[in-house]
């Protein structure tokens, strides 16, 4: 594009009825922006002053602090940041690749295998799914409780199961990816079947016809289920703070609940600024997430033809 | 082929989970087992011989004292570097001011367990609704620690028979030295079922300023119910809109029903009869609710309803609102905020005579399901140790519960604000209660009814009885 056709056109994006749809934009972005600029400044009030400036738009302390950014990177005697960044980052991980592994197999099983109840099982797994997730809290908690064998059970009872151990992430967290299943199905089905028979008698097994003929074609879906995953499992912290206790097994948004918990007990006086920045800590790396990946959700959905 | 590869699989799978709990993984035991399997972390078994002779139990933790999880004798180096590193003082002398309250409490708890070789190690679980989810799935695996603590599900865990009474002799030693509002809430059929070291109990606050301001003798301690309407009508009409008069946080959640429990109580009122059934409409709660609907004038609109409570108070930290029911803490958060503060007992309605609700009050107990109870019964007789109460008394947040500190003379000079509160946690006391069935959506309904008489001009007692019809079909 020549100097001048550049020029051309953002000449044009300065016409009035352009300039206006910039402008309401602009207000529009600034104001979904805003809880995050609110959020940075926060972090600079120490806990007192908070406690006793009536806040403006934009709050800016009197006397600016570090501390709260400090102990979001450094940590405290109370919360160990930094194992609770490494937790939730291994977490994170290990649940997205079995989500995409699971979403993978199962929605290849559903879209191509012929088999007696496929449709009945099917719907099955998708009801599973119109049931929230708070009730199914305790039966897990119990589930986990009576492990077999598990933590000091004498087969079921006896001890303390899987609770408060890896296991609770390694088994609990990472079950089959039902939303995930589905979409892949969606896709697979709209890939002509005879490129699958074309790959057979070439001498493709199954597994080769998955991963190497349909996965390279859903990437943009798998590339979906990788984003929604990842940022549920981050931003999850109904699991560690309901099934683990121990310190070491915590997650960055259990710790941000233990600590507004704490602050919501008798008398205690909460440190708004700490709980702030450390929230602003755990929103911030999914954010960066989304921003860099969010064109995948848009064409993740439009390929299996579900439409918002 | 596969078959045997299935096999194979679930077998080492078995092996390796078996293997997680009983002894590879440093926190899949925490308790023994019945079947003779013991967890090889010995940081959370209890049995003598697996730790030095001693006894490790497990305790929840409670905010206002938490200095982390874990072992609690680990614990003590990391906080007092953080303290020092913050510049703040961490030598402490009973009967002298403490800045490091939550520090100094668990170093008497655990000196004073350890003359017993007993040690500690705490969890957190949380507050509010996700402790009571927790602790409510706990009691059905029997996975509980050997102490729990909470506010207002407690006595309901004592009504369904989860909770250990207090031995005999414990019980009688506790009903004799300590002040009514540490147990009374936790009685059941002549039982005490838990403690909480250091409740409070509501007292009238006011800002002084903002009381001057509108007129009013700031050093006048109101005392009737009359009197807070005038006043709060009067502060609210000199703020313009910049300040407001208040009076007290009512909202459709527990924080709010022990605020204004006071006032019901004081009024000779209740949310309950001796049964555990609704008795909402009475005429002492309809004039209750009446005083609500006038002192939610005297509110920025909303506030007073308002599910979240820290907004509630931060526009009293904020010098937004002149009068406040609250408990004893408010004294040392608002000398943090720059206020200058008077308290009083309550004002009283016509006819009515001084009550109050435990409100802040963290009753720790011990689950019938406790591996180690003796030795639970022991963490709570140090909670009204005279060291503990002495530490409480210095640090001048909440008044002791051993009668031997609180009635002292020393105390009542040094403390002469907070004797107040002493005095007021000797009086009438009680706990919320706990409805025979649906318990939540009891509170619930009644809750919604308070909150539709505050924002509506409807007839108060229609609304009441409307409200107590319906919780009567929940609770029987």
């Amino acid at each position: 594009m020549s100097s001048s056709e550049l020029t051309k056109k953002i000449a044009v994006q300065f016409k009035p009825k352009y300039l206006f749809a910039h402008i309401v934009l602009l207000g529009f972005g600034l104001l979904l922006l805003y809880p995050l600029i609110f959020m940075v400044s926060v972090g600079f009030f120490s806990k007192e002053e908070f406690m006793t400036t009536v806040l403006g738009l934009l709050p800016f302390p009197k006397n600016p602090t570090w501390s709260n950014y400090l102990v979001l990177f450094n940590g405290s005697a109370d919360a160990a940041i930094q194992k609770y960044f490494l937790n939730s980052t291994l977490r994170t991980i290990y649940s997205t690749f079995w989500a995409l592994l699971t979403a993978l197999l199962a929605g290849y099983v559903f879209a191509r295998l012929k088999f007696r109840g496929r449709e009945q099982l099917f719907l099955a797994l998708l009801a599973t799914q119109m049931i929230p997730a708070t009730i199914a809290l305790i039966p897990t908690y119990l589930q986990f409780a009576r492990w077999p064998f598990a933590g000091g059970n004498n087969i079921f009872t006896g001890g303390t199961g899987i609770l408060d151990t890896w296991w609770v992430y390694l088994i609990g967290g990472p079950s089959i990816n039902i939303m995930g299943a589905f979409l892949v199905k969606q896709s697979i089905e709209k890939v002509p079947y005879e490129l699958d028979e074309a790959a057979k008698v070439d001498g493709a097994g199954t597994f080769r016809i998955i991963f190497q003929i349909l996965l390279p074609l859903q990437m943009p879906i798998m590339a979906f289920i990788a984003i929604t995953t990842a940022l549920g499992t981050w931003n999850d912290f109904i699991t560690p703070f309901f099934y683990t206790s121990s310190d070491h097994l915590q997650t960055l948004p259990a710790a941000i609940t233990r600590l507004s918990s704490a602050a919501a007990s008798p008398g205690a006086v909460p440190n708004w600024p700490l709980i702030i920045t450390l929230s602003l800590g755990t929103t911030l790396p999914a954010l960066i997430m989304f921003f860099f990946f969010q064109k995948y959700i848009v064409q993740g959905l439009a390929n299996t033809g579900i439409k918002g | 082929m596969r078959k045997i590869t299935a096999l194979t699989g679930s077998m080492l799978l078995t092996v390796a989970l078996a293997a997680c709990g009983g002894g590879g993984n440093s926190s899949g035991g925490a308790y023994p087992s019945p079947g003779g399997a013991q967890p090889a972390d010995t940081s959370k078994t209890a049995e003598p011989s697996e730790s030095g002779g001693a006894t490790t139990i497990t305790v929840l933790n409670e905010g206002a004292v938490s200095i982390g999880v874990g072992k609690l004798d680990d614990l003590f180096a990391a906080k007092e570097k953080e303290y020092k590193d913050a510049g703040t003082d961490i030598e402490y002398t009973p009967g002298s001011p403490v800045q490091t309250f939550p520090l100094q409490y668990q170093k008497i708890m655990s000196a004073k367990l350890k003359e017993q070789n007993i040690s500690v190690n705490t969890e957190d679980w949380g507050w509010g609704e996700p402790l009571i989810q927790k602790q409510t799935a706990g009691f059905l695996a029997k996975n509980i620690p050997d102490i729990i603590v909470g506010e207002t599900q407690m006595p309901g865990f004592a009504q369904q028979g989860l909770l250990e009474p207090f031995p005999d002799d414990m019980a009688d030693y506790v009903r004799e030295n300590v002040s009514p509002a540490a147990w009374k809430p936790m009685e059941l059929d002549g039982k005490i079922y838990g403690l909480a070291a250091q409740p409070g109990v509501s007292s009238l606050y006011w800002n002084k300023k903002l009381v001057e301001q509108a007129g009013i003798d700031p050093d006048k301690v109101i005392t009737t119910w009359q009197e807070l309407r005038d006043n709060a009508k009067a502060v609210t009409e000199a703020g313009g809109g910049k300040f407001y008069g208040g009076g007290v946080y009512a909202a459709p959640n527990f924080g709010g029903y022990l605020r204004y429990g006071a006032l019901i109580a004081i009024n000779g009122g209740a949310f309950s009869d001796e049964n555990g059934q609704p008795a909402f409409n009475s005429a002492q709660n309809a004039e209750t609710v009446a005083l609500l609907r006038d002192l939610n004038k005297a509110h920025p609109p909303g506030l007073m309803v308002n599910n979240n409570e820290g907004s509630y108070f931060d526009a009293w930290n904020k010098g937004q609102i002149a009068y406040l029911i609250d408990g004893p803490w408010r004294v040392q958060e608002s000398a943090t905020a720059g206020l200058d503060l008077g308290m009083a007992p309550i004002p009283l309605s016509p006819g009515g005579k001084a009550a109050n609700v435990t409100i802040g009050a963290a009753f720790h107990a011990v689950p019938k399901d406790a591996k180690h109870k003796e030795a639970a019964f022991e963490y709570i007789k140090v909670m009204y140790s005279k060291e503990i109460q002495q530490l409480v008394a210095d640090s001048n947040t909440r008044s002791p519960i051993l009668k031997e500190i609180g009635e002292s003379k020393e105390y009542q000079d040094k403390h002469p604000e907070m004797y107040l509160h002493y005095q007021a946690m000797s009086g009438d006391v009680m706990g919320l209660p706990t409805f025979t069935k649906d318990n939540s959506k009891a509170w619930q309904i009644w809750g919604d009814a308070v909150v539709k008489s505050m924002m509506t001009d409807g007839d108060i007692q229609t609304i009441l009885d409307d409200a107590q019809k319906r919780a009567e079909m929940v609770t029987k």
